[in-house]
């Protein structure tokens, strides 16, 4: 697929979300449409999902046959993708990732285990690989997060900080320039969030307050990047650094307990934003607040905050017994 | 950085996109204007959470300490003065994009201090479930006076606990059919709040819970014994219906989720009437392939349709 395949494709995913007459925008996907065969994401999830269950199958009946699994499946599973692909234009479908990762993955296991950490770097190969050659960024993201947990799984707690923060760095470093391809920018924005985080999670008690130094330093320039360069994904990603530094610090703040961080961290990011909202009603250029369809923050919103919302226990029909019970809600249980 | 401003201009140009609806977008493309209404949004969803989650585990941690009465009081007293802000707001006119979190805050506050009173009282005593109930009125009561689908949400999942109702993946393993049964009478009330409904945007909620109570139900049953083949039947018949309804409302994610419960509920059947290992990993092959076309031509479909 050439670059401007990629971006029509992208480019028409995105025509659906605008708000057109039918007509208008059936003549713009028109215009867009390619060879490609694509779908939107939660279609591809779902074709993703279904073609690793096809390949767990075969992986399993493949055993049970008594064949070499391992390989027998990579072979099929690269063969069909390559086919989809080449033959039958699939691009973004969810069905060639899947074929493309679990082949490869069913490669990896079936080598059998010895435990050793180096492991997790052919599994992060196998992420990279397939991410690269299908083009998804969600794919390939992955494989970074397994390259730095090799660090951590080594205990090299220090390398895995380093790593995590010198790829959010490149990545930023990167997204100065005009990229063509949207996957390439996309993976360059998941890098941002991705790296930081997972050298934080394996260094974990292992920081001091000048690794939160770095963090933070990280986040400003994440910000002024942002700013500056109008970047959703820097910014973003600056607030994913701010809190992965607070997470860094959190035993040099020791003198506030788990429940109160908690209360003064949403009061903070809750004034931010109103903050933020003040500060930008009525503006018509730049940074603005002009309300758009956002499937993902209505999601968020209404699906997220039932999730929260007080829930039965298993044994709901039971009433609560002598003097204790429980509750559970608002995203806490509490046994009493 | 990534942008799409040399097509859109170039659709432009070509008579494809009207100017007044190409002006915004070119101007978004090349960052003159960048709406981060999303982002602000989530953040102070984001905040709201942490609010409540660090508010339920002090009250779980400092129980003793502080005593029933006082926690229930200022979790209360929190929740009234979030409504109050909000109503005050509103009714002064000068109402923001983030006001309707306050409300929130308030409403899960709301949830969790009732929760709290009841487990720790026992007021409705071996009624207790009738405090979900209670919740979901008010929920209701307050999502319709101000038009909140993130409250009718809370409402919904309130009425779903009432009737003892799991929101967990384990209950399709572990629950008798009599859960099952509720979740059917469940997405029954549900269909007859939703048809005295007069809210248009709060319809397709309605219908999300609806749809995913009965399937979740239907599931219940295919994964016992005795109700193996009703329990399939029902998912199936449903899963069909659901389709049409996704192509009638244009809502792809209708026909995505029917299409995967019904898949799971024939293979849990076939799936055990087969037996043997080798032969049901076969059939997953062969019937997950055919699930993956199916559903690409149905996508296609509805590309079309929607087109």
């Amino acid at each position: 697929m050439n670059v401007a395949e990629e971006r029509a494709v992208v480019l028409a995913r995105r025509v659906r979300g605008w708000e057109l007459p039918d007509a208008e925008r059936a003549a713009i996907e028109k215009r867009l449409a390619t060879r490609w065969k694509s779908s939107g994401m939660l279609a591809s999830a779902v074709f993703f999902v279904l073609t690793l269950v096809v390949v767990g199958a075969f992986y399993g009946f493949c055993a049970l046959i008594h064949i070499p699994n391992g390989w027998v499946t990579a072979v099929v599973s690269l063969s069909v993708a390559e086919t989809l692909i080449r033959r039958l234009h699939f691009f973004g479908t969810g069905v060639e990732s899947a074929l493309w990762l679990g082949g490869l993955l069913a490669a990896i296991f079936g080598l059998g285990s010895e435990g050793k950490p180096e492991g997790l770097l052919l599994i992060a190969a196998a992420f990279l690989i397939a991410g690269a050659r299908v083009r998804n960024p969600f794919i390939a993201a992955p494989g970074l997060v397994f390259v730095i947990s090799y660090l951590g799984l080594k205990h090299w707690f220090m390398a895995a900080l380093v790593a995590g923060i010198a790829l959010a760095v490149i990545a930023l470093a990167l997204l100065a320039r005009t990229w063509q391809r949207p996957s390439t920018e996309m993976m360059l924005i998941i890098t941002l969030m991705v790296a930081p985080v997972t050298g934080a999670v394996w260094s974990n008690g292992h920081t001091s307050v000048a690794w939160f130094a770095l963090y933070a330093a990280l986040a400003f320039a994440e910000l002024v990047f942002g700013v500056a360069r109008r970047h959703r994904g820097a910014l973003v990603g600056s607030a994913v650094s701010l809190v992965t530094a607070l997470f860094v610090a959190r035993a040099t703040f020791d003198f506030l307990s788990i429940e109160w961080k908690l209360i003064a961290g949403g009061a903070v990011l809750f004034a931010a934003s109103l903050a933020i909202e003040r500060a930008l009603r009525g503006r018509t250029r730049g940074f603005v607040i002009t309300p758009v369809k956002s499937a993902f923050e209505e999601a968020v919103r209404i699906f997220g905050s039932a999730a929260f919302s007080p829930q039965t226990g298993p044994h709901a029909t039971e009433p609560p017994i002598g003097g204790g019970g429980q509750f559970g809600g608002a995203g806490s249980s509490g046994s009493f | 950085m990534l942008s799409f401003d040399r097509e859109l201009v170039q659709l432009r140009d070509e008579g494809l996109l009207r100017p007044e609806m190409a002006s915004p977008l070119i101007s978004g493309e090349r960052g003159e204007i960048v709406s981060i209404h999303a982002e602000v949004r989530v953040m102070a969803w984001i905040g709201v959470m942490l609010i409540v989650g660090g508010a339920g585990v002090i009250v779980s941690k400092n129980f003793d300490r502080i005593g029933p009465l006082a926690i229930a009081t200022a979790i209360g007293v929190a929740s009234a003065v979030c409504y109050l802000w909000f109503a005050m707001r509103r009714k002064s006119g000068r109402s923001g994009a983030l006001d309707v979190y306050i409300l929130l805050l308030g409403a899960l506050l709301l949830s969790a201090d009732t929760g709290f009173i009841e487990a720790q009282w026992h007021l409705l005593g071996g009624a207790w479930p009738r405090h979900f109930l209670l919740l979901a009125l008010i929920h209701g009561a307050t999502a319709y006076l101000f038009r909140s689908e993130a409250l009718l949400a809370l409402a919904l999942a309130a009425i779903a606990s009432w009737f003892g109702i799991e929101r967990t993946l384990g209950t399709l393993f572990t629950s008798s059919h009599a859960l099952a049964m509720r979740a059917f009478a469940c997405a029954g009330s549900l269909a007859v709040w939703r048809m005295a409904n007069r809210r248009r945007e709060f319809e397709r909620l309605f219908d999300h819970f609806i749809a995913n109570l009965v399937f979740w139900g239907g599931l219940i049953l295919t994964f016992q014994q005795e109700t193996r083949f009703a329990g399939a039947a029902i998912v199936v018949i449903f899963a069909v219906l659901t389709t049409w309804y996704g192509f009638r409302r244009r809502e792809e994610l209708f026909v995505l989720y029917a299409f995967v419960y019904a898949v799971v509920a024939i293979d849990v059947v076939i799936a055990e009437a087969i037996g043997t290992n080798i032969l049901v990993l076969l059939f997953l092959i062969v019937s997950t392939i055919g699930a993956i076309v199916a559903l690409f031509w149905l996508h296609g479909r509805f590309g079309k349709a929607a087109a």
